[in-house]
């Protein structure tokens, strides 16, 4: 674990979506940052999307370079978004060319890596769409009133139903296709075999990489089968056809400004494109299934759970034969803290552990200092305020008042006449069954072990709360206003 | 004056003390425990002296002392020994007197006389005195000795049979690379792992970068080293190994049918408990210390 001091607390996620979004996620904004050149590193946490605590300042920057280059250089986005399709869709073919390859044991960490900095260029694709979205409705919109009037609301509408149906529509064109195509029952047993195997990952809900069984299209064949299946088709079609009509009329009637069609452009293309690049990013652990169950097999773990464990821990797993995988897992899908610091490092908090950090977190943000985060595991449960008294000796041990907080490396058998006093104890080794954490239960003071930074990150005399119910201990703000509770 | 491990059992409690009948029993639940023997405490009494004003110390080593350890301790065919104070009034279930009295790890044969007689004037520590008057005793502090053979284990740890903290019924082990005294001190971090007690599975495991620890040097003594990088970032014990310590710590709690603290050490594949004794300052026990 590295130390809580050193990370800028940008990105804080709790539960709802997995750890490895959130990684993936993170990736996407930084390569969203590479490309329009923004920081989002200068400022404190804001809130954005209810569980995604977020820089509120870095955000609005954001906003404000799409708008800019909105302005400057709206044909920069549709040129981004041509690439990243074409990135998506020769990745998908690389990975079920190698999930064909049969993945042997040795090569299992060097192709997952692989794959995970695959999925980490993808997260552009997670973040691109939410963050252009709100700037671009609001630009075209003001264009379009300015045009067109009592029009725009209605030409609004039309731009924004993607031109491209999307795979959902494909494949129900595909599947009317079969129905009425001609041949005998091997014919379209053989049809039917490459269409699941074309759309068998749209039951990929999530990340459970789950396919639809070749049974549920066969199923699906005989059903519309019984209907009139070639006026479905033709229906179908038509209805592609008019989208691309009405979308064409409206560029007409733009004409020659080149400004406005580039948004209409640019806003339809955002639309399709995200439901395109998650049906895709879906899609894409379709191939990867194979690889996907092995490394869970390997670490003796469900496919599913992969996605609660970070890329570099799997690898570690890779090393420890799974050891400490299984054990992460629990406390991360019932909730998780994800921290990250520049450059893809990061921390994860999960359990109660999550709790008291987003607390300890909010809490330094409200107090709006920069203080240490002094953070270990409960011995002896309880909350006391006291004044710290630093053990660097054992001359150190007269200076301790009754009440004071007794702060200190680790402790020994020595220590008992300064314990006696002390309201609370802090330890910046130990674990619960060593000797500081016996003597405080025997003692019952609260006491917290094991926080690595107290003797640097406290100072003798300082006024703190030592919560032992959270194992955390906070400086006291204020410390006129507050009278000492103990002692 | 010395009383083979093997032989004792809680009964002899004045004769070796509370630790060495602690480990009689322990011995006798099947556990696996290093072979040793007890200097009684009637080898303390011949050693010690009172001075004019009633105090007492610590004066020459009777010659029976001296011959008992020099048949006794060959005997154990081992070239370091760990000396660990015995105390009458030590280990029950009401006080733990943990680390009050002086303990010596890897001991040479040469230093073990030393070693005893270092145990021995522990009992009149000044911080020993104190805790005695804290904990109001009456009795008479007496010290017997156990000298067990030194286990060099690879890793070693502590393990409580319930969870000190919230008082839930699970297994809590500690792990260490090196001995486990760096453990018990709480001079590092160790890898904590929480165990559920029916099923003997791991339900949580807190991993810790561990960067030094305590190695048994060949020529006795123990010193801090630093550990080598790629055990760093790895964790302490298998799975297999938590299942084998948290196996032996429910039988432990069984046969004693109190809930139990445990120090156990590894080496060579074998699991050694070094030490066993009730878990204190739980909350439905009475306050040990007086504030």
């Amino acid at each position: 674990m590295k130390p809580l001091e050193a990370i800028r607390w940008r990105f804080i996620h709790e539960r709802k979506r997995s750890p490895f979004f959130a990684f993936v996620f993170l990736g996407g904004c930084s390569s969203l940052r590479t490309d329009i050149g923004f920081d989002y590193t200068s400022s404190p946490v804001g809130i954005f999307d209810g569980n995604i605590l977020w820089e509120e300042d870095a955000w609005m920057r954001v906003d404000r370079r799409i708008r800019s280059r909105l302005n400057t250089n709206p044909r920069w986005f549709l040129r981004a978004m041509a690439s990243c399709r074409k990135l998506l869709a020769r990745r998908i073919v690389e990975w079920s060319a190698a999930a064909k390859r049969e993945h042997s044991v040795a090569a299992l960490p060097a192709r997952f890596e692989h794959y995970v900095n695959s999925l980490l260029g993808f997260g552009a694709f997670v973040s691109w769409p939410a963050i252009l979205q709100g700037p671009l409705e609001e630009v075209l919109h003001n264009e379009l009133a300015k045009r067109f009037g009592d029009a725009a609301e209605a030409i609004y509408h039309t731009v924004t139903d993607p031109i491209d149906p999307g795979p959902s529509v494909y494949e129900r064109i595909s599947l009317l296709r079969i129905a009425t195509g001609k041949g005998d029952a091997k014919k379209r047993e053989r049809s039917i075999i490459r269409h699941s195997e074309r759309f068998g990952w749209m039951k990929n809900v999530g990340y459970f990489a789950e396919w639809y069984p070749l049974d549920h299209y066969r199923h699906e064949l005989e059903r519309v089968r019984k209907d009139d299946p070639a006026d479905a088709l033709r229906e179908g079609i038509a209805e592609v056809a008019a989208k691309r009509r009405r979308f064409s009329a409206v560029l007409r009637r733009i004409g020659s400004d080149i400004r406005l069609s580039t948004y209409v452009r640019i806003a339809n293309e955002a639309v399709s494109f995200r439901s395109f690049r998650s049906e895709l990013y879906y899609a894409s652990y379709g191939p990867m299934r194979p690889l996907l169950s092995a490394v869970a097999n390997r670490l003796e773990l469900e496919p599913q759970d992969l996605v609660y464990l970070m890329p570099d821990e799997i690898l570690r797993a890779f090393r420890t034969k799974g050891l400490g995988a299984l054990e992460k897992i629990g406390p991360r899908r019932h909730s998780y803290v994800f921290a990250s610091k520049p450059g893809f490092r990061y921390v994860i908090r999960a359990g109660a552990d999550a709790a008291t950090l987003t607390a300890t977190v909010l809490g330094r943000l409200r107090s709006d200092d920069g203080d240490l985060v002094v953070r270990g595991q409960p011995a002896f449960k309880g909350k006391v305020r006291g004044r710290v008294v630093i053990i660097r000796s054992l001359d150190d041990l007269a200076r301790v008042k009754r009440g004071d907080i007794l702060v200190s490396h680790a402790t020994n058998v020595n220590y008992l006449p300064g314990l006696r006093k002390a309201a609370g104890l802090v330890t910046e080794e130990g674990g619960i069954l060593c000797h500081a954490a016996v003597v405080s239960r025997e003692l019952r003071i609260p006491a917290v072990i094991g926080t690595g930074n107290a003797t640097r990150a406290l100072s003798d005399g300082q006024l703190v709360d030592v919560d032992a119910d959270a194992g955390s201990v906070i400086p006291v703000r204020d410390a006129r206003k507050h009278g000492r509770r103990r002692g | 004056l010395v009383k083979s491990l093997r032989e004792i059992d809680l009964a002899d409690v004045a004769m070796v003390g509370g630790k060495g009948a602690g480990l009689g029993a322990l011995i006798a639940t099947g556990v696996r425990v290093p072979r040793g023997f007890v200097l009684t405490t009637p080898a303390f009494r011949a050693a010690i002296q009172k001075s004019a004003v009633g105090a007492r110390r610590v004066g020459p080593t009777p010659r029976a002392v001296v011959d008992a350890l020099a048949s006794a301790v060959p005997a154990l065919r081992a070239r370091s020994f760990a000396v660990r104070s015995s105390a009458n009034l030590e280990d029950g279930a009401e006080s733990s007197w943990a680390g009050q009295l002086h303990t010596s790890l890897n001991v040479t044969s040469v230093d073990i006389v030393e070693a005893v007689r270092k145990c021995w004037a522990s009992a009149f520590a000044e911080r020993t005195l104190a805790y005695a008057r804290d904990r109001r005793t009456r009795d008479l502090l007496e010290v017997a000795v156990v000298v067990q053979v030194m286990v060099p284990s690879t890793v070693a740890g502590t393990a409580f049979s319930l969870n000190p903290v919230t008082e839930v019924s699970e297994i809590v082990i500690e792990a260490v690379y090196g001995l486990g005294e760096a453990a018990v001190s709480g001079a590092v971090r160790p890898d904590t792992y929480r165990v559920d007690k029916k099923r003997l599975e791991i339900v949580e495991y807190r991993p810790h970068q561990q960067e030094r620890c305590l190695r048994a040097m060949p020529a006795g003594g123990v010193q801090w080293a630093v550990l080598e990088k790629r055990k760093r970032s790895r964790p302490v014990l298998s799975r297999t190994a938590v299942r084998r310590i948290a196996a032996s710590v429910r039988q432990l709690e069984k046969a004693f049918g109190y809930p139990v603290d445990v120090e156990w050490a590894i080496a060579r594949e074998r699991i050694f408990v070094l030490q066993c004794r009730p878990i204190t300052g739980l909350s439905n026990q009475p306050r040990r210390l007086k504030r």
